[in-house]
């Protein structure tokens, strides 16, 4: 017995050593299978991330090269030495806000002949109301002729669509005479332009047409419609502007005329007291002269109606010169501004004439501005009732304007402008202030404009 | 002797001017467009000209802002500095009316860029130029 046992011991002690060995290869063998098999699962999920990653980044790239911003800056220091407030709402006290003005524009490319566009920009002081300043689709049906629709800024004179982009003009603002004439900047709307060539000049027509609420200090406007048409003309260095801007309009005065009454019935003496020499004598005579008797019917009936005031109708004719040869860059604009009513109409001009001196440019305006269309109503009551903000006012005003200014690009996109303008010949009229300011007035202004 | 050397060295250095880069505008070989006088190139790099005499829309590829063969491009073509064409493009930009052109890093690109497009125009280094371009004007 124990001899048999000896025999087997060894040989089962043998198999038993065959066993475990054998149990871990089958283990791996299959544990190798299994990983590789998840190696390769592994592959394929990375595969398809990695693809999907690529197309999300694509399609991103695509975004954002379809979408593209800039932006505008400006800030300043100015002030005048009078207390009356100029048409910019500059006065004698120091203003950091006349002149500050920040803007962002995105325009996401649609496809590559349209595009969506929203401008915001706020301002240091309030033009109207403050809201994004355009957003417009534009469509190009040929690379030279686009149509835009949305809200868009009106192109009534040479730089009113860049009105806030100090960079790129030489002046530390637009020339107040022709800039500040109306309130409206803006409207709701749409405009084309179409680019042409004609017998060596270049030419481009601008059209528009929109309505917009504007505010006049307290008083709000609103627009009914107004449509206008500009000219472009250029060859070289040179290039002419003319078109016209034709505007009718609501206005809700307000309080503005609450308490200003019927004068018609009101003694001269009496309001000898409260009106000026020469418009009291201009009254007296045309209540004792019996050769003004038609004279005076019209002003009778401009004072009665005067209550019922409410409507605009205004038509801003412009010509516009711009020439620069990279040396010499001159500017030159003329306005007409005709009111069908009892607001003043005015005449303005202005001619620039700026010299580079490698980033300098030193400048000197000339502007002259004056009521053309004078009503004895205006010339008598006008001044009793005063501007109805933003200078307009139913009174004759005049005034010239002596510029001079240098300008510094310190790197480009970043200029740096101080400017003295001198208001004068005033003619005892409040010129473009809402208040006579005296014989003349001086602003001097110190801007940083930059483009980004 | 050493002396000597130095003075001509000297000398040398003092009257050597540096050759500034020769600039070429350049468009894709099947371009129709011949070659081009200043004021056309002009035109067409400032975006006056948006359109090729065939008709076709230009596609203006340019350097980038601050890059020496950019600025000297714009010099003597245009008479503009960097400013005042920084100053033309955002007169342009913020009225809506045009969009600055493509930029490319270096000739490289430009080259690479017209290839890929016949509209396309460009202006690079005259060093680089290669039978993937046509040259169709000189910068002076």
């Amino acid at each position: 017995m124990n001899k048999a046992l000896i025999k087997v011991v060894p040989l089962l002690l043998f198999c038993g050593a065959w066993v475990p060995y054998n149990a871990t290869a089958i283990t791996e063998a299959q544990m190798q299978a299994d990983i590789e098999r998840l190696e390769k699962k592994l592959e394929k999920i990375e595969k398809k991330s990695r693809k999907r990653d690529r197309s999300i980044q694509s399609k991103l790239n695509k975004y954002f090269n379809k979408l593209k911003f800039n932006g505008f800056g400006s800030a300043g220091l100015t002030t005048s030495d009078v207390d009356a407030e100029h048409v910019t709402q500059i006065s004698n006290r120091k203003n950091y806000q006349a002149d500050a003005v920040i803007g962002l524009q995105a325009t996401f490319m649609v496809n590559d002949k349209t595009d969506a566009v929203l401008q915001i920009v706020g301002r240091g002081i309030e033009r109207n109301n403050a809201e994004a300043e355009w957003a417009y689709i534009s469509h190009s049906f040929t690379p030279n002729f686009t149509v835009r629709a949305g809200r868009l800024r009106l192109p009534s004179y040479n730089i009113s669509e860049i009105l806030e982009v100090g960079f790129a003009y030489p002046w530390a603002r637009p020339i107040p005479e022709i800039y500040n004439q109306a309130p409206f900047t803006s409207y709701y709307g749409v405009d084309f332009f179409y680019n042409t060539n004609f017998m060596g000049l270049d030419f481009q027509i601008q059209g528009m047409n929109g309505t917009d609420t504007a505010t006049l200090g307290e008083t709000t406007i609103n627009v009914e419609t107004m449509y206008g048409l500009y000219f472009t003309l250029s060859k070289g260095d040179l290039s002419l502007r003319f078109g016209a801007l034709s505007v009718s309009a609501g206005m809700d005065l307000g309080d503005l005329l609450t308490g200003v009454p019927d004068i018609t019935t009101i003694p001269t003496d009496f309001l000898a007291q409260v009106l000026p020499a020469d418009a009291v004598a201009l009254l007296d005579d045309l209540r004792t002269n019996p050769a003004r008797a038609s004279d005076l019917a019209t002003f009778n009936e401009d004072a009665t109606s005067f209550g019922d005031f409410n409507a605009i109708e205004v038509d801003f004719y412009s010509l516009g010169l711009s020439y620069d040869n990279g040396t010499w860059v001159i500017e030159s604009e003329a306005a007409e501004l005709k009111q069908k009513g009892l607001l003043q109409g005015n005449a303005t001009h202005y001619i620039s004439l700026g010299r580079r001196f490698n980033n300098w440019m030193p400048f000197a305006v000339y502007a002259k501005q004056y009521t053309d269309s004078d009503t004895l109503f205006g010339k008598i009551v006008g001044p009793l009732i005063g501007t109805i903000g933003n200078g307009a006012g139913f009174d004759p005003y005049e005034h010239a304007t002596y510029t001079a200014g240098l300008r510094y690009d310190i790197q480009p996109g970043v200029a740096i402008k101080v400017q003295l303008d001198h208001l004068t010949k005033f003619d005892n009229t409040r010129g473009n202030f809402n208040s006579v300011p005296g014989d003349d007035a001086q602003i001097f202004s110190v801007t940083i404009d930059s483009v980004f | 002797m050493k002396i000597r050397n130095f003075l001509i060295t000297l000398f040398i250095a003092t009257f050597s001017i540096p050759t500034l880069a020769d600039i070429a505008i350049v468009v894709h070989p099947n371009n129709p467009l011949a070659n081009l006088t200043k004021e056309d190139a002009a035109k067409i790099f400032l975006s006056k000209t948006k359109t090729f005499p065939n008709g076709k829309e230009v596609s203006i590829i340019d350097l980038e802002e601050g890059d020496e063969i950019r600025n000297a491009f714009y010099e003597k073509v245009t008479n503009k500095s960097a400013s005042q064409v920084k100053a033309y493009w955002s007169r342009l930009i913020f009225t809506g009316k045009g969009q600055p052109p493509k930029v490319a890093i270096d000739s490289d690109e430009v080259i690479s860029a017209i290839s890929n497009n016949e509209n396309a125009i460009g202006y690079i280094d005259t060093d680089d130029i290669n039978e993937n371009v046509k040259v169709i004007f000189k910068v002076p």
